[in-house]
């Protein structure tokens, strides 16, 4: 096969929260004559790309259609292959990372006085502010009085929007562009600035200075990759991978053998979720409007688990159904009249929780939905079904209750009828979309794969800047976090070139 | 240490082959589909039609082990009906269906349990990954504003 060689300065493999930032960071270089180029294995998607219908759009946004499954196959995984990365597909909710996550993760130097700065400029930059109470749908507003009613604790979300319709298809991506990712941010700024971005171009591995990657024909009708199809070689000073865990991970894997470090891979997180489901008398029309407004996080420090409004789509929704036959049709003809909540459950780093790889260079993941987390989900279930009936829904679907609907009647034997026993993993749909890890930063090459600031132990050119870069969970939404140790790493690399 | 890869293969969203869903598979999964999400089986053509299409593509797109062992699986709930009723399942008196389904989505044994799982997923997106239906069942977004 011919191969074809670029130069540059800076090569970026991922343009998502941490790929997306280190470009525009060192975009003001190429002013200079640095030569920075942004690679990205998925498409530029405009705005009359999308077309809003789920099946389609998932398969064109997704790795596996957003249901990558683990090696046990009782989890599936969702993460995007597009300009922007995960940005495209997120619905914009911005949480700055909780002290408590920054002081588990104990690195050196990585604490609140560093990065409130940097999380500062990126709500800023991506336009992070509440929504007014007028453009918050009744789906979020039932969550809301519930939980008011319940006392419990209660938060609205900081959203990056700009100009949002309320089109509510976010995860499907915005066919507005008004999530502020990094594809409408910070990308272009990037762009303008002289790097260059190229689409549909698939990093396959790292030969010394070398990034060696296919650029492959369009799809979709996007527009194709600025380079023609083929084999390069990208040579570079500095090569920072922003893949993301599912790329960036296999990436290094391939290059330099899945033992070049001895954690990487390992202590993989990625806050296991479930979507419930609840059916009220009256019309919720919670598919009109942004999907996310609320948060209650008043069982997170006792049973580390975070309950969110959310809003999916008919086959999405429908899959998160325990069971099967009528009453399957029967809940899914009242989507009109359904409430929905998503459980976030904040999984501990372990070891044992890993990303690898196959004989083909492919991501496997290797996740134990252990008793812990089962018993996380039981509460998070008997705590939304709580929630569910002080909203007024006059049933609701609880896995682990042992049928298919529970009802307002029965909300003072939430503890009794949802137990673990009858919730099964294999039978419940588990889903994440909060990949992170593998690639934990620290100073000990034994127990880290990175320093501090994302360079790779023993490989003086070679950075990781995304959320593969966590010790631990983030205990919440992760891209602002992402982009705020991005740039970090944009900072270490414009020193180290400096420096060169 | 593995010895690096070289992918020159097509990306995983390329569809290529014959369709998954054709000759005994396409009915043995249009049975089971009928009895997991019973409003397939009142699909007109056109929605027949278009399930299988969705069916065919996500499942096209799966590495063809998975394919294979969603055909087997097939194959197996076929075997298992034997156990029911002495027939495949799509000759099973509904009542009889509903046994078999249960006992799988139920299953002490993970692998059969997820395999269900995998297969009920597969079957409701035939039917709800129809755009078609949104208005049956109440599934309104706004519209796309032009600018």
């Amino acid at each position: 096969m011919t191969e074809r060689r670029l130069d540059y300065d800076v090569v970026i493999i991922g343009s998502g929260a941490g790929g997306g930032t280190v470009a525009k960071e060192l975009s003001d270089l190429c002013r200079q004559g640095l030569r920075v180029a942004l690679l990205e294995w998925g498409g530029r998607f405009e705005k009359h790309d999308n077309t809003r219908r789920e099946v389609e759009m998932a398969g064109k946004l997704y790795f596996d259609n957003g249901g990558f499954q683990t090696s046990t196959q009782d989890m599936t995984l969702a993460f995007a292959r597009a300009l922007g990365g995960s940005t495209t597909v997120y619905t914009g909710v911005t949480f700055k990372p909780p002290e408590s996550a920054l002081r588990k993760w104990n690195v050196p130097g990585l604490d609140m006085t560093d990065l409130a700065p940097r999380l500062e400029k990126y709500m800023a930059e991506n336009n992070v502010h509440l929504q007014p109470e007028e453009n918050i749908n009744r789906n979020n507003r039932l969550f809301a009085q519930a939980c008011e009613k319940l006392g419990w604790k209660l938060g609205q979300f900081p959203l990056n929007i700009k100009g949002c319709a309320g089109l509510n298809t976010c995860n499907i991506g915005c066919a507005r562009h008004a999530k502020q990712g990094t594809a409408v941010v910070q990308i272009p700024v990037a762009e303008a600035n002289g790097v260059e971005v190229i689409t549909f171009c698939r990093a396959d591995r790292i030969e010394g200075d070398e990034v060696v990657a296919d650029v492959l024909p369009a799809q979709y009708g996007l527009a194709p990759s600025k380079l023609e199809p083929g084999r390069y070689r990208f040579r570079a000073k500095k090569i920072v991978l922003a893949a993301g865990t599912m790329n960036t991970i296999p990436l290094l894997m391939r290059s330099f053998g899945e033992a070049a470090w001895p954690t990487l891979g390992r202590y993989f997180t990625c806050h296991p979720a479930l979507t419930l489901v609840a059916e009220h008398p009256e019309p919720v029309e919670g598919a009109m409007g942004h999907p996310k407004s609320y948060y209650c996080d008043e069982f997170v420090e006792s049973d580390k688990f975070l309950l969110e409004t959310c809003m999916y789509f008919p086959f999405t929704t429908s899959k998160n159904l325990v069971g099967f036959g009528p009453e399957v049709d029967e809940l899914m003809s009242r989507f009109r009249y359904m409430q929905q909540i998503l459980v976030l459950v904040l999984d501990e780093a372990h070891a044992e929780n890993r990303v690898t790889i196959n004989d083909e260079g492919k991501p496997v993941v290797h996740y134990k939905i252990d008793d812990g987390l089962v018993e996380a989900f039981v509460k998070s279930v008997r705590a939304s079904g709580r929630l569910f009936f002080a909203a007024g829904a006059t049933r609701a679907h609880l896995p682990g209750a042992g049928r298919f609907f529970t009802f307002a009647e029965e909300a003072e034997r939430l503890d009794e009828l949802i137990s673990a026993d009858r919730f099964k993993p294999g039978q419940v749909s588990i889903a994440a979309a909060h990949l992170m890890g593998g690639c934990r930063m620290g100073t000990d090459p034994q127990t880290s794969v990175t320093d501090p600031w994302g360079r790779v132990h023993g490989k003086p050119n070679l950075y990781v800047a995304d959320a593969s870069l966590f010790p631990g969970s983030a205990e919440v939404n992760p891209y602002l976090t992402i982009m705020a140790l991005a740039d970090r790493v944009a900072e270490a690399v414009r020193g180290d070139l400096v420096a060169v | 240490m593995i010895e690096p890869q070289v992918h020159s293969a097509p990306p995983a969203a390329v569809q290529v082959g014959e369709p998954f869903l054709q000759g005994k598979r396409l009915v043995r999964f249009e049975a089971l589909q009928n009895a997991l999400v019973p409003r397939s089986a009142g699909f007109s053509e056109a929605q027949r039609t278009e399930s299988r299409r969705l069916v065919n593509q996500l499942v096209g797109n799966m590495p063809a082990a998975n394919q294979r062992k969603l055909g087997l699986f097939l194959a197996i709930i076929d075997l298992l009906s034997m156990f029911f009723g002495l027939r495949a399942f799509r000759r099973l008196s509904p009542v009889k269906q509903k046994a078999v389904l249960v006992w799988l989505f139920d299953s002490p044994v993970g692998l059969l349990r997820k395999g269900f799982w995998g297969l009920n997923t597969v079957a409701r997106m035939g039917v709800y990954g129809q755009p078609g239906l949104y208005d049956e069942i109440g599934y309104k977004v706004r519209e796309t504003p032009h600018d």
